[in-house]
């Protein structure tokens, strides 16, 4: 079942709930600084991981999604049950 | 449209989804032992339990025209308690003749702990054993992609297990592939939150095709959507996908799950 639709209808369906998105983001943010001791986190490893997440938005795709999730995952390790 | 919830934790639901679910299309649901919110003292509350899957919750259903069928286990939540993880093993197959009992789940693993993994093979021996389905939860979050492999580790080293007996839930984006190339079935949770949202388990189907993957609500006592599949309907009706497409993921994917248990018996909506 691949995508059949021009990306161009896709891009202006999703434009408003793209553009909600980003603002719900763009406001969380906001909140975040508002707080109080704000210096204090910002080397914050959450902090730093949703800087990361919104540089893979800013990269070329494809697989955008799968590489923020693998931002948010711990790593595996082949072999974890041997010796 | 007809769907069915393979997954979803109907003792936490009140009557009125049931019926909302039935309203909306829901025909079949599928309920795997779950996690109570506290952890379980004895052997005899996993019992009684295993009594209201397979006794009380199917009359709930059939009274809205909802056929229930379910999966027994311990969670793996439980599994740090080895000593009463492996008293509610032995118990398991009092419960199996149940007409309505699916196989064991939803065992698998929660934050990748040696316990869990020793509890989960135990699982494992005993669908082995009793040539039961076997139905996985995945790790939430950080743990998932580590935690999926682990699984999936463990499953391929018991040679007994039939990969297109198991079905691995819980998927996202960065595990889906390593289900499916196994030749494992697998499902996307809808949630409001974590797991998947019905675009992105859209997008999923897109990329990666229809084949051995549902869809399901996983509602249960947190937050979360017992119609999330009706949602998912009419993400994919909104893309322009076509009914036989749609009905492939949502109703017919299940059934073709659910019929390679000898216990399981359909009757569809049509033939009522």
């Amino acid at each position: 079942m691949t995508s059949p639709r021009p990306a161009q209808r896709i891009l202006e369906n999703d434009f408003l709930s793209m553009r909600c998105l980003i603002l719900d983001l763009a406001a969380a943010l906001d909140r975040v600084d508002r707080g109080k001791d704000r210096a204090s986190i910002e080397t914050h490893q959450q902090l730093e991981l949703l800087r990361g997440g919104l540089a893979i938005l800013q990269a070329d795709g494809p697989g955008r999604a799968e590489k923020v999730q693998m931002l948010f995952s711990d790593a595996y390790r082949p072999g974890w049950n041997k010796g | 449209m007809y769907f069915i919830d393979p997954h979803v934790h109907m003792v936490s639901r009140v009557t009125d989804d049931y019926e909302r679910m039935a309203r909306m299309g829901c025909v079949a649901i599928s309920e795997p032992a779950f996690w109570a919110g506290y952890d379980r003292g004895s052997v005899d509350g996993f019992r009684d339990y295993f009594r209201q899957l397979t006794e009380f919750e199917p009359k709930r259903a059939a009274a809205v025209g909802i056929q229930h069928y379910t999966w027994l286990c311990i969670n793996a939540k439980e599994a740090e308690n080895v000593r009463l993880s492996r008293e509610v093993i032995a118990m398991i197959p009092e419960f199996l003749d149940r007409p309505n009992v699916l196989g064991i789940g939803e065992i698998g693993l929660n934050k990748n702990t040696p316990n869990e993994c020793q509890i989960f093979c135990e699982h494992l021996e005993l669908a082995a054993r009793t040539n039961e389905l076997i139905l996985i939860h995945t790790p939430h979050l950080w743990d998932k992609f580590k935690g999926t492999h682990m699984i999936v580790d463990m499953l391929r080293e018991n040679s007994r297990i039939q990969p297109d007996r198991v079905l691995i839930d819980h998927v996202e984006e960065h595990t889906v592939r390593l289900a499916r190339d196994h030749g494992f079935w697998c499902a996307m949770t809808l949630y409001p939150t974590t797991k998947c949202t019905p675009a992105r388990a859209a997008d999923i189907i897109e990329m990666y095709g229809d084949d051995r993957i549902m869809v399901n609500s996983a509602g249960d006592w947190g937050p979360s959507n017992p119609v999330a599949v009706a949602d998912f309907i009419q993400e994919l009706r909104r893309r322009g996908r076509s009914e036989a497409q749609i009905r492939k993921v949502v109703y017919e994917n299940p059934l073709e799950f659910f019929a390679k248990s000898s216990r399981f018996r359909f009757t569809p909506p049509e033939a009522r």
